[in-house]
């Protein structure tokens, strides 16, 4: 039996522990999970980055997504249901962890995690494009990387975030105009730090 | 519906067009038809859209997270039914009480070889892991790692010349396992300590064994108590500073 347990560090305070019986008894092939990593690992690690704006803690995250699935999968009666499933519960997970740090270590992290981030190109580059996204409240930053992940719609957003559909619109709308602002205001600050140079 | 409203129905909709048979967004792209304005801000809404979609589906991903995932959560096959499944359950039973007896009787087999070990280990250290404390001083690294009643061997020379930056925490099969990190210039070092009971039948080495995974060079020896082992980003030639000496 495998058995692992993982203690992340203070900041993210993202505790997982797999449990080879409660997954082993799981009715479903290795394939079939092997199947499921590929397709979804990928995009959860992207969302989970949008979330956490950590690598390491997208990566902790991504991989409690799957050993919840592991223990908890099985119950899903719908397999057309499996991707709400998994994004659900890697977003809960992501309000877990943030709701213990909070209580914790209060809100002072927030300087110390835009640090860890890549700095931004001298143009408006993938990595500035991705940081001005990682940028946003995080009211805005869900629904708009899911949006921009191409593989929800609108109500698979809403039902992911638990929130009503129009709400959901409305922060995608109001996302991409703050995003548009963010991408403005780095390609000025560009421009002015060349003519200073 | 005004152009706003269109707007805001619009937003939503995604770059790759797998929302054009939605009924939600039927009057408002029927809307983009009637009114330049609107059409003329739908097209560039689309090509704004097109353009983050392409960055945000290039974010890199960690080398060997997939692997990691698999590693860890390893399902069994599915038994088409009860009948199958009591017969194999009844077989498992008495294949792991033999396996029981036969550890009570020879303690030398293990099931757990050190390269599991050591792959499982790697898979964290190539992330890199956050680490739970951290200190540029070997002391209280040593005083945290002791309050956690985790394993803790004497430092090899090579890495105890150099500055620490912290300690973590993992689990292999239900042992703990410390991970403390060494920092010199660009080079990080990571001890990895775990009790030899984690890892049965193995025996006390006299000298490291050294090898190299892709661009990694680990060094892992047993002592009476501890299995260690050091992993390092770098050549083995490089690494070898770090590792006890033969």
């Amino acid at each position: 039996m495998i058995s692992l347990l993982i203690h992340a560090n203070s900041l993210s305070q993202i505790r997982y522990k797999c449990n080879g019986v409660g997954f082993r008894n799981r009715s479903v092939p290795a394939l079939d999970f092997e199947q499921l990593v590929e397709q979804f690992y990928t995009s959860l690690y992207r969302f989970a980055l949008s979330l956490t704006r950590e690598p390491c803690e997208a990566a902790d995250l991504t991989q409690q997504t799957f050993f919840l699935w592991a223990s908890r999968g099985h119950q899903l009666r719908e397999q057309s249901k499996v991707k709400a499933w998994l994004f659900t519960s890697l977003y809960r997970e992501f309000l877990r962890s943030e709701r213990q740090r909070v209580r914790e270590s209060g809100s002072e992290d927030q300087v110390s995690e835009l640090e860890c981030l890549p700095t931004a190109a001298n143009h408006l580059d993938g990595d500035a494009v991705v940081r001005a996204l990682l940028d946003l409240e995080e009211m805005y930053r869900a629904p708009l990387s899911l949006f921009y992940l191409q593989e929800h719609s609108y109500k698979e957003i809403a039902e992911t975030l638990n929130l009503p559909v129009g709400t959901v619109m409305s922060r995608i709308s109001r996302g991409k105009a703050r995003l548009r602002e963010q991408l403005v205001n780095d390609a000025q600050q560009n421009i002015e730090k060349r003519e200073m140079v | 519906m005004t152009i706003e409203e269109a707007k805001r129905i619009l937003a939503a909709y995604r770059p790759g067009d797998q929302d054009r048979l939605d009924s939600h967004f039927a009057e408002a792209l029927l809307e983009t038809e009637r009114n330049a304005e609107l059409s003329r801000w739908f097209a560039e809404e689309r090509e704004f859209d097109r353009a983050i979609a392409g960055h945000v589906s290039s974010v890199h991903v960690p080398f060997g997270l997939k692997t990691r995932i698999l590693a860890n959560v390893t399902p069994r096959a599915d038994t088409k039914s009860r009948w199958l499944a009591a017969l194999a359950a009844t077989a498992a039973a008495l294949f792991f009480l033999a396996q029981l007896i036969s550890v009570w009787r020879d303690s030398g087999k293990h099931s757990v070889s050190l390269s599991d070990y050591e792959q499982e280990m790697m898979s964290f250290v190539k992330l890199p892991p956050p680490l739970e404390m951290e200190s540029l001083q070997m002391a209280p690294i040593k005083q945290w790692i002791a309050e956690r009643k985790a394993p803790l061997a004497e430092i090899p020379p090579g890495v105890a010349a150099v500055e620490t930056m912290g300690c973590r925490i993992l689990y292999f099969r239900g042992y703990p396992v410390t991970l403390i990190c060494f920092c010199h210039g660009q080079t990080v070092a990571h001890l990895l300590i775990v009790d030899r009971a984690a890892l049965p039948g193995l025996k006390p080495t006299s000298s490291p064994a050294v090898a190299s995974q892709g661009d990694w060079t680990t060094a892992t020896w047993v002592d009476q108590r501890y299995a260690c082992m050091i992993a390092v980003h770098d050549k083995p030639a490089a690494a070898r500073q770090y590792f006890p000496h033969t």
